[in-house]
Order: C-alpha cells, then structure tokens, then sequence
C-alpha cells in the first residue's frame, strides 16, 4: 500500500547556510520558499500474477487477468475487458478455450437478460441468464486460433433486467458474477526461432509474452576483463529494460548452462569464454584457433566487437546471444552497440562486426519517461491518453501519476490537481456530476449542470501534500444521467459523455532534492543508480577474486535496475574488479560495491561510514540504533544492503551489497530478482535479507545523510521560507537604504 | 499489301476475342474483407442495414452457379415471430430468413447469386428487422443484434472474355477498378536508358495509378520482355532503338513498324521525324488478358513527347485507336494545378477541398459520418489551432431533450450540439475547436447524430420516424496561429505522400536515379510513383521532374533519391541540411556520436552492420531530400513492393529513418522506425514567481555566480544594514 515517508533529513547543514547567503539579495521571493521535506515513496504498481503454463498451455485465471476475487457485472448493462496477448513464438491450437464459471441474480428475467463472452469484438457465446443458472455455473468455450492477434481482448458483457417497467438501471437485483475460476486456456506450440539482431531482444525477450516468466542464463567468466563485466553488465540492464514489468529470471551459469536448453547470452572473448567455442559450429562468423574470422576469412581485430544471434542447439525454440569480440575491447563495443536504443535497430541478420563505438550525447539528468519531473507538467508529457466515458454505466477513467522520487513536497501544504474536463449536453443537473479520486479517497464532487455541455472546462482541486506520493492512482468517475432522467419513463443514454483531456496538468509546491542515504528510493524507480536513465555515473566494483555468486548479485541488481528505468539511447554504466577500479570512476559514480566482507577491499576504504560492514562496528552504535538492530536478529547468513554517501564525492553514494558468505550474497539476489522482496524495501540507510525477505531500518548518525539537489546532483541552497522572508525584508531595506545614501532625500 | 495484311489480322484478331469468350472457366471467391469490412458486421437496434459493395468485372460471364455464403449470429432475446434478417442484392431480397432460436449460433446460409441483376458496379446489403418485446420496446436495446460474420463470401464462377483495347478507353483494361485483384504491369525499358525515358516511364506510371487510385498495381522492371503471370500487361518505354524486343510484336503494330531500331511508318515508308512521339496499344496476340502498351519514338524528345500526350489532362480527344503518333506541333501545357492538396497543412480546407460530400443519415439508429482527415502541419509546438466549423441540417420533430450531434475526434469526444429546434435546422453553423493534443496525422472525425422522434417512447408502438440529420460540405477545417512542420518525419509518407503529393501534377516533386540504374532499382523508383500517383489525381499534365544524379534539381522541389548503397550521395551544393548527408546508417551513428565515418567508408560499415533497406529523410530548408537504399538488389524489389503493397505500407511508422531485413526476395521483416530524440531536459518554474525559480537555479549552477551573489550579500548585511539599523534607532 502507499505509505507515507518521513523525512530522513530534517536539519540544514552548515555548508548549506553558508551557500545561503550567496543568494540573499538575489532570491527574497515567496517563489523561492519551497521547503524540504520528504519524499513519498512508493512501490510500483503491484505486478499481474504469472499465470500457470503446463506443458504447452497456458492457464490465465482471472487472477492473472488482475481480478483476483472475480468479477461483479452490475447495472442493466456493462462490460468488462480483459486485454491478452499471443505471444510471437506460438502456434496457438484449436483446442484453446475459455472455461467461464459464472452465477448470477436470481430476479433476472432470462428472455431479458443475457451474458456475451466476446473475443476481438466477436461474440463467441451468448448465454441466456435463466432460472438454470442462478448457482454457479461453467461450461467451455472455444477460442478460434484464427481470431487471435498479436494483442487481443476478451471481453464479459452483460445486459440485464429484472423488470419491463420502472427499472433501477443501479438496482442491486441486476448483477452477475464471473467466478475466480473462470479462465482463458490457450494451447500452443512453439515455433522455431529465426534468430534475426534486427528483432532484438527477441527472441531472448518476447514482447508480447505477458504471461511466462523469460528465463535467460548468462555465461561469463567471473575472472574477465574490466571490459567483459561491463558488457555483462550493460546486456543484463539492457535486457532489463526490454522487459519492464515483464517477468524476467536471468540466472549466471556455467559451462553447463549450454545444455539447458534456455536463452543464453554468452559474454566475453572466446579466451575469457570456452562456452563460445563449444558453439562455434553454429556461428555466423567462424572462429578459428580462438580469433572470430570476417565471412572472408580475415581475422578481426582485437579491439573489434562481434555479435551473433543463433538458435540454441539444444533447444530450436531458444537462441544464443554472443556478445564478443576477440579482445575485451571489442566484447565493450558489441554489448554498448547493442543496448543502444535506436542503433540497435541497424543490426540486421545473424551477426554483425562492431569496428567503433562511441557512447554519443550526453544523457539528460532526470529524463524519466512517464514522471513528473516538475510542478506544470501534464498527462500528456506523462504519455497519458486523452479518455472518454459513455452512458448511464460510464466506466471510470483511471491515470497513474508517477512523480520522480526526488520531488520533495512540503508537509501541511497543497498541491494543486488541474483536470480540464468536457462533457456533453442535456445532462439531468441534478443528478450528473464528476467525481475525482486519488488514491482510492474521493477528493471532489463537481455537479455537470450546464445545460448545452462544456468543453475545455477546468476544475482546479487542491490536495494535501500528504495525500501525494511517487505513484498515485488518480480516477475520473462521470455520473451521468440524461435530461430529466426517470426509471419509468423512456430516456437514451447515448449521446451522453464525459471527457478527461490529457492537457490536465499538476502544480505543487516542492523542490527537488533527495534525501540520501535511503535503500527504499531503490524501488522508487532505481533512484539514484538510473537518475541518468543510461546508468552512467553508475559503477559496478567487484571483488578482485570475484566469484559466480558476486556475478548472480550483480547480474539480479542490474537487471532490476533495467526494469524500474527506461532509457532511450543506451546503456553506460561501467564495471570494474576493484584492484583496477580507476579514480575518476570512484569519484564520479555511485558505486555499488558487490561481495563478501573481507573479500572487496573498497568496503575497507568504507568502514568509517557503514554500519554492518566491519567487526566491531555494532559497538559504536548508540543504544537506540542497537535496539533496532536487535529487533532484525542478524546473523551471518543474512544479506546487508547498505547505502551510504560516498567518501570520494559529497554528491555521490555508494550502495554495499554484502554479507559474511554466499548464503548472505545469494539473500542479496534474491532481494532484486523476487518482486514482492523488492517492493518491501522501505525507506532507511540499511536493508538486511533473510529468508523471509527484506527489512529495513534507518541508522543513521549525524553527517551521515544530506540533501542532494538537481544540477547534477551539485549542492545547492536551501532556506525555510521565514528564512527567504527574513532575507527578502532585509533586501529590501538595505535597497532602500542605498538609494536614500545615493540620492538623499 | 503487307501492311494491310497486318492491320487486317490485328482487327481480326481484335474482333475474334471479343466475340469468342475463351473457354476456361474460373472460380473467384471474394470474402468479405475483400470489401473493406474488416471485422464482424453489427446490425443493432431494432432495424438497421449494412451495404458492402461489389463489383462485376467486365471481362466476366458470371454463370448462374455463382452464390453469396452468409455467416450470421443473433440475440437469443429476439423474439421469432417479429425479427428476421434480410439478404439484399441491388435492392432486391434474395432471402428472408427469420431470427430464431434455431439460428441464434453462427448459421451458414448459401444463396444463389441473381446473375441477370448484376452490373458493373453492385449492392450487398443484410438488413434485419428485431423486437424483444411486443410493446414498450427500446429501439436502441443492446440486446437488440445480429452480426454477420468473416467466413461471408461471395463466390464467383465465370468464364473470362477478351477486353475491347484502345486508346479511346486507356488506361483499361491495364487498369479496371472492376477487378479484385491487383492490376499487373511489366515494364520494359533499357540498361541504356536516358533521363528523359525514364521519365517518360515515370510519366506512364503516375498516370496509370492516378487512374487506379484505391486499386493496387504492381509494377515489375526489366531490360528484357521475359515472360510474365498470363494477366500482366506490357509497357515498353524509351527509343525505338533501346527497345529492341518490342519488335516482337511488329504484326500489331497497325502502319508503324520498327526497323533497324527506327520507327517509321509502312502506309510513308519514312522514318518518324525526331520530335515525332509514337504510341502503341494492343491486345497481345494469342492472350486474352494481357495487352502491351509501346510509348516510343526515335529520340528522347519524341518519347517524352508521347508520355505527356499519352498522360495529359484532360485526355486529348484524339487519343483513339490502337496505334497514334502525337499530332506535330503538340506540346505540354505547363499550367499550373487548380486542385489543393487534400490534407491539413498550414492552410483552412472545406470539406469540399478535402473531397466530403454532403453526408446525410436518418432514423433513430443513424450511423456515425466518419471523415478520414489528414493532418501534416504540428499543432503541438507552436500557437496553432484547428477549428471545425460545422455547417449542418437536420429534421422538423425531433425529441429536443435526446437529441444531438455529437463530434468525436479519435475516438474522444469533443462536443455535443442539441438539436432542440422543433421545427428544425437547414444550414446551422456551430465551431468547436478541436483540443491540440488529440491531433495526429491521421484521424477519424466523426459526426454522430442522435436523433429521436419526438413521440417516440417505450411504449409507444407505432411511433414517425423521418427524422435526419445532414453534414454539410461548406464545412471546413479552420487553422488559426502558426503550425509548425513535422518534417522530416518518413511517417507522412503513409496515407498522404506528403510532401510530395502537395500538388496533384506532381510540379513539386524531382527524382533522382544512379547514373546506370538497375531494373530493381528502378522497381522501388516506380513503386514509390506507384503511391505518389495512387495519393493524387492530376488536372494538367504531369509535371514531375527526373534525373540522373544530382544536377539539375530544382531548388524549389523535394526531392526522391534513389541510390545503390555503394554509390556516393552527393546532394546539392551548398545544401544546408539539418544533419550531414550520408548513408542511412550513418546517419545514425553520426547522430548517436559514433566514429565521424567518411563517405568511401560508409558502405563497408553497413555491409558489416547488416543487409537490409533502409529509408531516410533530410530536411534542406523547407523541402524534403527522402533517400532511398538497399544493401543488395532484391532490397530494391521488397521497397518497390512495400510502396505498392497497401497492406505493407500502411506499416509505416513515424521516424526520419526506416530500416528493415529482408525476409525473401521482395518481401521484408516488419520496419523498424528508427527516431533518436531525447526530451530536452526540463527547466523552467511555474506560476507566478516561476521566471524567479528559473533564475535561483541558474544562478545556483554557477559557481562564480555564487562568489559575486555572496560578495554583494556581505555588502548588504554589513555595510547597509547597520546604517539602516542606526537610522531606525535614531529616529
């Protein structure tokens, strides 16, 4: 659920006073009195179950479908919609079917009332609502494999009546349930894949696979280059990205991993990685004595990137992705080339030669897709559709508003919802009216009286700041009755509706800043590792003997962090072992420093400001952390993530993925790879993960947490507002005062 | 002698295809979403009827064995006794079928086709008739439908007969828009050919397919007269000299005939003069569906000169018979179009420019008046806006309380116009503008009338209907402010062909083809005119401009390149392009900040990267340079047939650069837009003291803005301040 964050950091800093002062003549403005406060962070939107596929077929139960409980189709006519995909890769059979578990009001009049299943606009059943089937009822029905797309939308649709005259189109006697074990069943083969780069990620990654989790096992060495775990890295975030919301289970493997039979990416050059030349029979381009040769035989350089996309001989329905090269740098090249959003889509066929790379443009800070980035920006920026509502039983309209998680909204304040809204004529005034909900809490009630309708009408709603948080479900409900509405009397209701455009536009009084250190921004959209969506300014260190398990930690954290983010060009974020972790990259990243304790010596260069990492440490906690401490019973095999501001960069943090063993790092993967573990991580400075997940807590001593600000996550000023008021009168004053010295009286 | 002899057995010839219908008999099926009905039909409420539309093409005897397959599903709640379904050939009921429970699941029907009512052009209407309830009926009850089903068909069997061929009725039979299958034409042309043969070519196409419009046409190339499907017709173009296999079919050439690669003519004996353009038409002997189409001469003057005389608008009059040299002293006229493009640009367009007719709808259940609307010019960036004004009419008697003229836009509502005059409206006029943001570039506006007689109620049986309601065609799209471009964007291409399309003669379009273009690549030339004449329909002459490589391209026209991807693009002179010219691919990795790659080694990049097509479009001040690549021969076939392909073109997507593998010889996997755009990153306060926000956070970037702020800040509180202060306590 959505729960509100308190602030992390609530004192000013005194370098930050200091910096107030520059700006004292300059920013007396009531504009400038935006407050720090906290964020409200929130999980994303809960995912879809993963439905049940059993041999080749797929179940999708109303729980996969979102309606957990089933459904209720009330009023005298309604429909419910289910969208569902057909995956690439499938042959769907004739033998799918829906198998419909329904009951329904027992007043209704069966030659009035029926129940249409439809498929794409077409009804493949319609089933009369008689006295036979008031209890729960199920039959099947087939699904024609040729009335199947690529998306597609079942729909329930029912009209219902107890009564020929003076009917409550609302009445409660009108009503039918589908049952929660009502369920879409489709059968399918799956086709062989035809590995073509210009299709990438599929068929690693199926789009339109909703439904099976992607399993993809990587193969690469532990002992690689700086450049291969970068590859490694920028593939398994790439891929991450493909997914989104999709279920994706990337796991490490070794050599063995060739004879699963799963989507593999093979990374690293043919030295580093002997599982490239256990396939070099089916590759595109030839690979003699270790050295991938061009189709003309010619050797290729080392500094050149090789890709290959091929089935896997083991299994014709999955494919093998190379990412190599016959040096490390050329394995760089190929992995950048091919997460690069748009320059991907120039590889064409099996496999493709990468002679230079060069990361481009800067990515913008803080271009998130679909968030607010600040106060004034609308739907549409947001990628929100414009959304109409018809009829007596108009369905609600429903938005997600996703504000970035380093928006700080003061407390005891209001935020400011702009809904531009049109509606149509001949409206009953009495009884129409919009209905606005955030959150799931009604927040207004206009009445639509104006007789001739509106258009581009503009309701300002003003919202507690409180109310506010990362992600907020916002619902538009239009009640709409027609003119001089009557239950026994004839009305139509179709040429009533109402419109919510999407140049609705939110303002809110807030200023962007982070609070930092706080693990619980990591699901808040990856914050800050994707603050640049492209992970630059994000460096993985590892272990300078990293092994598999560090490799599973890394492989699980990068491909969640793909998943909360979305970039448009590419993925930059770097890698190294930290014997060969350059200096600018320490300084100029947030790090996030994966293994053992005792095993990655940056954790050393860390122990002054960690609060699990050291022996010894504990001791220094005062007696309330230790309480809290207390309370999560740690022990060795329990994974510790920790967040803490980086020694090297004021504006930087560095995330500690730890433990004492490999239980402890492997309780770290999990943390990433499993949904709900994720989504419990709540706000604090320390996470640590045990077999029943995640909990989270703030240990925090005095200097350990500040404020990052935009600009690069740069420092900047910050006053309360009595502060800028203060500042203002003394402008002023002193304004004045020079003039009158000026110019006397 | 001989030349009589071979007119006499063209005529012949002639005269024995068209009375002797060939034997073969044939079977056509044409489905329904042969139709255009691409989904189930709905028939709702309590009466309502769908009319698809067929036609009979005019080489067909259709026998009587022919038949139209119904699918059809209904209500259960339709009461038996009161509803039925009515299956409609040009107006007359071919079948009644009551609506009952027997039938309510996917029912077939066969039912002979009334032959002896067909005609060119023909109906195919389901009606149906449904109650629920004998009295207190709503008429508009959502459990009031019947839905015809996909599997519906019409299924022809008919024997072929030999087309009637001249000049006086070209473009047919090359193009009958009675048929339902694509027209088929082969042209033939040389390695050798010159810019004006080509053109010529160019010319002959857009011609033709301005002639098909919704019709598809697929073009082939070839050097060479090889041998084609039994119905692809045959066009030569060029001198009579490159030419060469074109005398193959001497016997038809009436009193011409190519000798020594000469036309000359046999009744003179002399050699057509230089400036003398000669025009070929005739059955092919011994096919009845194919005919050849020579456009010629003895120089490139004189072939242009009989594409233009061949092409031009209004026909000439003297365009008859199967054999004509364009009249001496005859030349293009060079006017200008009177026509205005049919899509939204920066400029207001009535309905009437736009090509809508007044729409009229009656009854309680009229159906929705969709208008397609083009819409090229960007709202979203500038002040810009598009205004519907709406003339409309409707009838006395209508209940004001329900009834309405809704407009939509995309599928959103965006106004609701009460019809509350009881004694009704003619010409009404009411504006709305249409919200920025539900503006792309194709769009259905559509215009529902809600109309409910005035006495009508539940339980009012017999119930007037004669309402209806009219769209006017002095309606009009209005453009307010600026509008900005969209270009480049290869997007516009779909359904519009903008900007090429903007004058229906083509007068502002130049192609540009390699100086030794190969038949494939000449295929994707002539499918992309293909679609450009298919998206306009001329009233002069055309006017479209060709040439080999870049000189001589009028600075005023946009610009068509295509190019092998081995070949240099060396577009115009001092050309101030919004990115650098180059290849497709580089392009792209310019733009992504990959290695600067020099023109020579462009080609070796893309090999590597892949084989494929590629499509892309520059922006050279306010004309459009579109480039047009492919990696390998066949690429150029798979363009060609993805511009002619309505099914594959429709594909295409938003983007400056297109790109997609081949998947076989002309076919492809599905484009890949590519766009490489990043937001800008945000900045900027809101409200009242936003321009003060926006200063504090420049300012707050600069680090030496900070020393001076914190220097004059000291000054203030230190010097000033104390004297205020002194000042207050004095006092």
């Amino acid at each position: 659920m959505h729960t509100k964050r308190k602030p992390i950091l609530k004192r000013t800093t005194r370098s930050q006073w200091l910096s107030m002062l520059t700006l004292l003549m300059l920013l007396a403005s009531p504009a400038a009195s935006l407050l720090a406060v906290a964020s409200n962070a929130l999980p994303p939107a809960a995912a879809k179950a993963a439905p049940v596929a059993s041999g080749n077929s797929l179940r999708i139960g109303m729980k996969e479908l979102g309606d957990p409980d089933g459904y209720r189709l009330k009023t005298v006519r309604t429909q419910r919609d289910y969208p569902f995909t057909r995956p690439k890769g499938w042959k769907v059979l004739p033998s799918s079917n829906i198998r419909l578990s329904f009951q329904h009001g027992a007043n209704l009049l069966p030659e009035r009332s029926s129940l249409n299943v439809l498929v794409n606009n077409r009804i493949l059943k319609s089933i009369p609502l008689g006295k036979d089937n008031i209890t729960p009822t199920t039959i099947s029905i087939s699904v024609p494999p040729e009335l199947l797309k690529d998306n597609n939308i079942l729909s329930y649709q029912v009209d219902q009546h107890y009564t020929y005259k003076c009917e409550d189109p609302f009445s409660e006697e009108l009503w039918t349930q589908i049952l929660p074990d009502t369920a879409l069943t489709l059968n399918y083969g799956w086709d062989k894949v035809s590995p073509d780069l210009a299709q990438y990620p599929f068929p690693l990654l199926d789009p339109l696979n909703n439904y099976t989790p992607t399993v993809v096992g990587y193969v690469v060495s532990p002992s690689a280059s700086d450049q291969t775990m970068e590859a490694f890295g920028v593939v398994a975030a790439h891929l991450g990205q493909q997914a989104k919301w999709r279920a994706l289970k990337p796991y490490v493997g070794d050599q063995n991993a060739l004879s699963s039979g799963d989507n593999l990416v093979l990374v690293g050059t043919p030295q580093e990685n002997p599982a490239i030349g256990a396939v070099a029979g089916g590759l595109d381009l030839p690979l003699s004595g270790n050295q991938f040769n061009d189709k003309n035989g010619g050797t290729l350089p080392a500094d050149t990137g090789v890709l290959q996309l091929i089935p896997n001989p083991k299994n014709p329905t999955r494919a093998i992705l190379v990412v190599s090269g016959n040096g490390p740098e050329g394995v760089k090249k190929a992995a950048h080339v091919l997460a690069q959003g748009s320059l991907n889509k120039v590889l064409v066929g099996r496999s493709a030669i990468i002679k230079d790379y060069n990361r481009g443009a800067e990515y913008p800070y803080r271009a998130w897709d679909g968030f607010i980035l600040q106060s004034g920006d609308n739907f549409s920026e947001l990628g929100l559709l414009t959304q109409t509502a018809r009829g007596i039983t108009a369905l609600p309209i429903f938005y997600q508003i996703k504000l970035m998680p380093d928006i700080f909204l003061p407390g005891r304040r209001h935020a400011k919802l702009h809904t531009v809204y049109s509606y149509a004529s001949q409206l009953d005034a009495s009884q129409s009216k919009l209905e606005v909900l955030m959150n799931g809490k009604a927040i207004k009630s206009i009445p639509l009286d104006d007789k001739a309708g509106k258009s581009l009408a503009e309701l300002t709603i003003d919202i507690p700041t409180e109310e506010v948080h990362t992600f907020n479900d916002l619902e538009y409900r239009f009640h709409l009755y027609p003119e001089k509405y009557d239950m026994c009397r004839f009305v139509t209701d179709v040429h009533i509706w109402g419109t919510v455009h999407n140049n609705s536009w939110v303002e809110f009084p807030g200023e962007v800043k982070a609070a930092l250190p706080d693990v619980g921004l990591i699901n808040d959209g990856g914050y800050p590792f994707t603050a640049y969506q492209d992970m630059s300014r994000t460096a993985v260190v590892l272990p300078e003997a990293a092994s598999r398990t560090d490799l599973e930690v890394m492989v699980q954290l990068l491909t969640r962090l793909g998943r909360e983010s979305a970039s448009r060009k590419g993925i930059e974020l770097a890698a190294h072992h930290v014997n060969t972790l350059p200096d600018n990259v320490k300084k100029d990243s947030n790090l996030i420093v994966i293994g053992q304790r005792g095993q990655n010596k940056l954790f050393e260069e860390l122990k002054g400001k960690a609060t699990l990492l050291v022996e010894n440490k504990l001791s220094t906690l005062n007696e309330d952390q230790k309480t809290k401490l207390a309370q999560l019973n740690y022990t060795p095999g329990q994974g510790v993530l920790e967040e803490v501001l980086s020694p090297w960069n004021e504006n930087r943090v560095a995330l500690l993925v730890t433990g004492e063993n490999d239980t402890a790092l492997i309780h770290d993967a999990q943390l990433f790879s499993n949904d709900d573990w994720f989504k419990g991580i709540k706000q604090g400075n320390l996470t640590v993960v045990n077999d029943e997940g995640p909990q989270s807590l703030i240990l925090l001593t005095r200097g350990q947490a500040r404020f990052f600000y935009p600009q690069d996550l740069r420092g900047g000023f910050n006053l309360p507002a009595w502060g800028w008021a203060i500042v203002g009168f003394f402008t002023l004053t002193g304004l004045f005062s020079v003039l009158r010295f000026l110019f006397g009286r | 002698m001989k030349h009589k002899l071979a007119g006499g057995s063209l005529m012949a010839g002639l005269l024995l295809g068209l009375v002797s219908p060939t034997a073969l008999a044939a079977t056509e099926v044409v489905p329904l979403e042969r139709l255009h009905v691409h989904d189930v039909i709905l028939l709702p409420t309590v009466r309502s009827q769908y009319v698809a539309r067929f036609t009979k093409p005019t080489t067909w005897q259709v026998a009587p064995s022919s038949q139209v397959v119904v699918e059809f599903q209904h209500s259960h709640e339709l009461l038996p006794n009161r509803s039925w379904l009515q299956i409609i050939v040009n107006d007359k009921v071919v079948k009644h079928v009551p609506l009952t429970h027997a039938n309510e699941n996917g029912t077939r029907l066969t039912v002979p086709l009334p032959v002896g009512l067909l005609k060119d052009f023909n109906t195919l209407a389901f009606r149906v008739e449904q109650h629920y309830a004998d009295k207190c009926e709503d008429p508009l009850d959502k459990s009031l439908w019947t839905q015809i089903l996909p599997p519906t068909q019409i299924i022809f069997n008919y024997t072929p007969t030999v087309p009637q061929v001249s000049l006086a009725g070209y473009p047919y039979p090359i193009i009958d828009p009675l048929t339902y299958s694509p027209a088929k034409v082969h042209y033939v042309t040389s390695a050798q050919a010159s810019q004006q043969e080509l053109q010529a070519l160019a010319f002959v196409n857009v011609h033709l397919a301005q002639q098909a419009q919704i019709h598809e046409i697929k073009t082939r190339v070839s050097f060479e007269d090889q041998p084609g499907p039994a119905n692809e017709h045959v066009v030569f173009v060029g001198k009579g000299s490159t030419i060469p296999d074109a005398a193959k079919y001497q016997a038809s050439f009436g009193d011409y005939a190519l000798q020594g690669g000469q036309w000359m003519n046999r009744r003179t004996g002399q050699t057509l003069g230089n400036d003398q353009g000669l025009i070929l038409f005739f059955q092919a002997p011994g096919s009845a569906e194919h005919t050849v189409l020579v456009v010629t001469g003895n120089s490139d003057q004189a072939v242009i000169k009989a594409a233009e005389y061949l092409t031009t608008r209004p026909k000439e009059s003297t365009l008859l018979g199967n054999a004509l040299e364009v009249p001496p002293g005859w030349s293009a006229s060079g006017a200008r179009g009177s026509k205005v493009s049919r899509f939204i640009e920066s400029s207001t367009r009535s309905f009437q420019e736009l090509g809508f007719t007044i729409q009229e709808v009656q009854k309680i259940n009229a159906p929705p008046i969709t208008y397609h609307v083009p819409i090229v010019g960007d709202f979203r960036n500038q002040n810009g806006k598009l205004w519907l004004d709406l003339h409309y009419s409707y009838s006395p008697q209508l209940n004001p309380e329900f009834s309405s003229l809704e407009l939509r836009m995309n599928d959103v509502s965006i106004a609701n116009i009460p019809l509350t005059n009881p004694n009704g409206e003619t010409d009404k006029h009411f504006s709305v503008q249409i919200p920025n943001e539900l503006i792309k570039v194709r769009n259905d506006l559509v215009a529902q009338f809600h109309l409910e007689p005035d006495k009508h109620g539940w339980c009012v049986d017999n119930y007037v209907d004669n309402s209806w309601g009219k769209i006017m065609d002095n309606s009009a799209l209005r453009v307010e402010g600026g509008v900005s471009s969209r270009m480049p964007d290869l997007g516009l291409l779909n359904n519009t062909m903008y900007p090429y399309s903007k004058e229906d003669n083509l007068q502002a379009v130049h192609l540009v083809v390699p100086k030794d273009p190969t038949p494939q690549l000449l295929e994707a030339m002539l499918g992309f005119t293909t679609r450009l004449g298919r998206s306009t329909l001329a009233d002069t002459n055309l006017r479209l401009a060709l040439s080999k490589g870049f000189e001589n391209v009028a600075g005023d026209r946009h610009v068509a390149v295509f190019r092998n991807s081995s070949d240099a693009l060396n577009l115009p002179d001092g050309a101030h392009l919004l990115w650098k010219p180059g290849e497709a691919a580089q392009s792209l990795l310019r733009m992504l900040g990959l290695a600067d790659i020099n023109n020579a080694q462009v080609a070796a990049s893309q090999a590597e990267l892949g084989h494929g097509i590629y499509m892309e479009q520059y922006l050279n001040g306010s004309r459009a340079i579109s480039v047009f690549t492919a990696s390998e021969p066949a690429g150029f076939q798979a363009l060609g047939n993805l511009f002619e392909t309505d099914q594959d073109f429709e594909t295409l997507q938003s983007g400056y650069l297109q790109q997609a593998s081949l998947l076989n010889r002309t076919q492809i996997n599905p484009l890949n837009a590519i766009t490489y755009h990043l937001e800008k990153q945000k900045s900027g306060g809101s409200g009242w003291f936003g321009w003060l926000e926006d200063l504090r956070r420049w300012a707050v970037g600069l680090p030496w803005m900070q020393i001076i702020f914190g220097m004059v800040a000291v000054f203030f509180i230190f010097l000033i301040l104390p004297v205020v202060v002194q000042r207050i306590f004095r006092k």
